[in-house]
């Protein structure tokens, strides 16, 4: 175990089959850099869920390895799991536990000490909210209310990683607010953070590095300002006199790379804003008449779709 | 498997874990109270028969052992969802997600059960024994029911680990319990049709969920006339009480560590997964 290591995850050719030659998970490799948010993208069944389970040993590969700080994954080296605080989608608590039971078996089953299990127990229920809750029965809290359970057990011994499935997900945008708030603050001290969402705004606000899972297979990976840089346009929508005309015009010139009409207005697809006073200085020597221009950037959610059309497509 | 600090404390969250599950369980409670109430009724009815504290403690015990039905209340329905509920519920993720190991979680709920067990037959016995006290006054002969206690644990630990094993291998509560229940129905009411014709054979007692009833009375038989011949009704063993005693507890043994070692490789095997 390297807890400094400089990938604290890392697969080689990690494949998982459910069902006889049929890939859930086709041979990824992905590496995710210490101290960086990395969100984990891809549409339902793209094989993330698997992935996060394939990485803390709850599946077994069927083919190829998993690494955490450097020690491989198998299903018996249950110590591993001491240095990652999960989340799981939708995680669910026997409803006969309070909160407080729960974190104190878990706490037991990390190897705390009871007197810090206590405190850290008391400061994680507050963090999240939940101290009222905390001796009452789990079987009667809402989704949200079992999702900060999730968040306090997660983050019950302070491990250096995070693995975290949708965190927000069954959250309000308040209860959302409070865990992004909790992964930055993980994130500032220095720890890992991987994590799954289909909130790809919420992945563009919080996350430095991204991978895009899809049909089992890793197809854009980097960092958000490369996924933007090379997959997102500018679009410019242009009210002009004489649309047709200046489309003729506009689709002569080279640093444009799309051109469409849409109703009132012209829409002009570049890579960016500078671009901009050159349309209008050639719509302008054309004698046009420009009544209004509204810049318009795309943002990771076109860049994530184009990406993946762009893959379906090639399939 | 090292003994340390960490182990207690894992073995600790285990038990706790399983402990408020079987503690917070309706249809736990129920079927103990069920065993509790019908327990209770016998001794009234049956104790003033017997005039003495021992035999009512010794009614008891066979209550608990020689009858397999009671076994299949407190063993099976206390088994049935060790395993499988946090599959069945989707639990088991997060609780995987913590440093616990298959074998841990298998032989903890293992371990946590059986005590479950002792500490209802506990209450049970300790009840009879002082309302029995209480009415009939101090007895001797205390030592031979409280062996065939033992005998009566062992009866009620089979069915227990027979449900636990099979729960664990197809990770499903309420089959799980049927399974041992039809197994149980179908193995008495054959063997039973069969000696009705034939009369009993030794086999028979080797039969599991049929044979394991005549445990708590083959102690008592051992305990009191070690070479005598075992008998029961008309079936002569022909084996001295002793070694009836040591063939039917080895067998039965055998079939424990079998029925254990199937549900964990079984268990081990198996992806960690939804149902």
């Amino acid at each position: 175990m390297q807890l400094n290591a400089e990938y604290p995850i890392r697969t080689e050719n990690l494949s998982k089959m459910y069902v006889k030659d049929k890939y859930a998970l086709n041979n990824i490799n992905i590496k995710i850099k210490k101290g960086v948010i990395t969100g984990f993208l891809g549409p339902n069944g793209a094989g993330k869920t698997t992935t996060i389970k394939l990485l803390l040993g709850l599946l077994k590969p069927t083919s190829g390895s998993s690494y955490i700080f450097e020690e491989l994954v198998k299903t018996e080296k249950a110590w591993i799991k001491k240095y990652i605080g999960y989340l799981p989608e939708f995680p669910k608590f026997p409803g006969y536990l309070t909160p407080n039971e729960l974190l104190k078996i878990y706490g037991n089953l990390l190897g705390m000490d009871k007197r810090e299990l206590y405190a850290r127990i008391d400061e994680l229920l507050n963090i999240v909210e939940l101290e009222d809750v905390k001796n009452k029965k789990m079987k009667t809290f809402s989704k949200g209310m079992l999702q900060r359970i999730g968040i306090a057990s997660a983050l019950l011994n302070s491990p250096p990683l995070y693995i975290l499935d949708e965190p927000t997900s069954g959250l309000d945008i308040y209860g959302q607010q409070l865990i992004k708030n909790i992964i930055k603050d993980l994130n500032s001290k220095g720890n890992t953070i991987f994590m799954s969402s289909h909130l790809l705004k919420e992945v563009q606000e919080i996350c430095s590095d991204v991978i895009i899972l899809n049909k089992g297979k890793v197809i854009w990976s980097g960092t958000i300002d490369e996924l933007t840089h090379a997959n997102l346009n500018i679009n410019v929508s242009i009210s002009v006199n004489n649309i047709d005309d200046a489309i003729k015009l506009l689709k002569g010139q080279d640093f444009i790379k799309n051109i469409e009409k849409n109703g009132n207005y012209i829409n002009v697809f570049i890579e960016n804003k500078e671009m901009v006073p050159d349309i209008a200085n050639i719509l302008v020597k054309n004698n046009f008449k420009i009544y209004e221009i509204k810049i318009e950037s795309l943002n990771i959610e076109d860049a994530v779709l184009n990406i993946l059309k762009g893959d379906n497509n090639e399939n | 498997m090292k003994i340390d600090n960490l182990f207690i404390k894992k073995l600790k969250a285990i038990l706790l874990y399983d402990f408020y599950k079987n503690l917070r369980s309706l249809r736990i409670l129920i079927s103990f109270i069920l065993v509790f109430a019908i327990g209770l009724i016998l001794v009234y009815l049956y104790g003033d028969l017997f005039k003495k504290n021992s035999y009512v403690l010794e009614l008891s015990v066979l209550y608990l052992g020689n009858t397999n039905i009671i076994p299949l209340l407190l063993g099976s329905l206390l088994t049935m969802d060790a395993i499988s509920i946090e599959f069945e519920k989707g639990t088991f993720i997060t609780l995987f997600s913590k440093p616990i190991t298959k074998r841990f979680y298998y032989f903890g709920k293992l371990l946590s059960s059986i005590l479950y067990l002792l500490m209802e037959i506990l209450i049970f016995i300790l009840t009879v024994f002082l309302i029995s006290t209480a009415i009939f006054g101090n007895q001797s002969d205390v030592e031979i029911s409280l062996l065939m206690l033992l005998g009566s644990i062992f009866v009620i630990s089979f069915f227990a680990i027979f449900t636990f094993s099979i729960s664990s291998m197809i990770k499903n509560s309420i089959a799980s319990f049927f399974i041992t229940f039809g197994l149980w129905l179908a193995l008495d009411i054959g063997i039973g049709l069969y000696s009705y014709y034939k009369g009993f054979s030794t086999w028979m007692f080797l039969v599991p969920l049929f044979g394991e009833s005549i445990i708590p009375y083959a102690i008592k038989q051992a305990y009191l006339y070690p070479n005598s011949t075992f008998k029961y009704y008309i079936y002569n063993s022909g084996m001295t009480n002793i070694q009836f005693l040591t063939l039917i507890i080895g067998v039965n043994i055998i079939y424990i560590i079998l029925l254990l070692l199937a549900g964990y490789f079984v268990f081990l095997k198996s992806d960690i997964k939804e149902q």
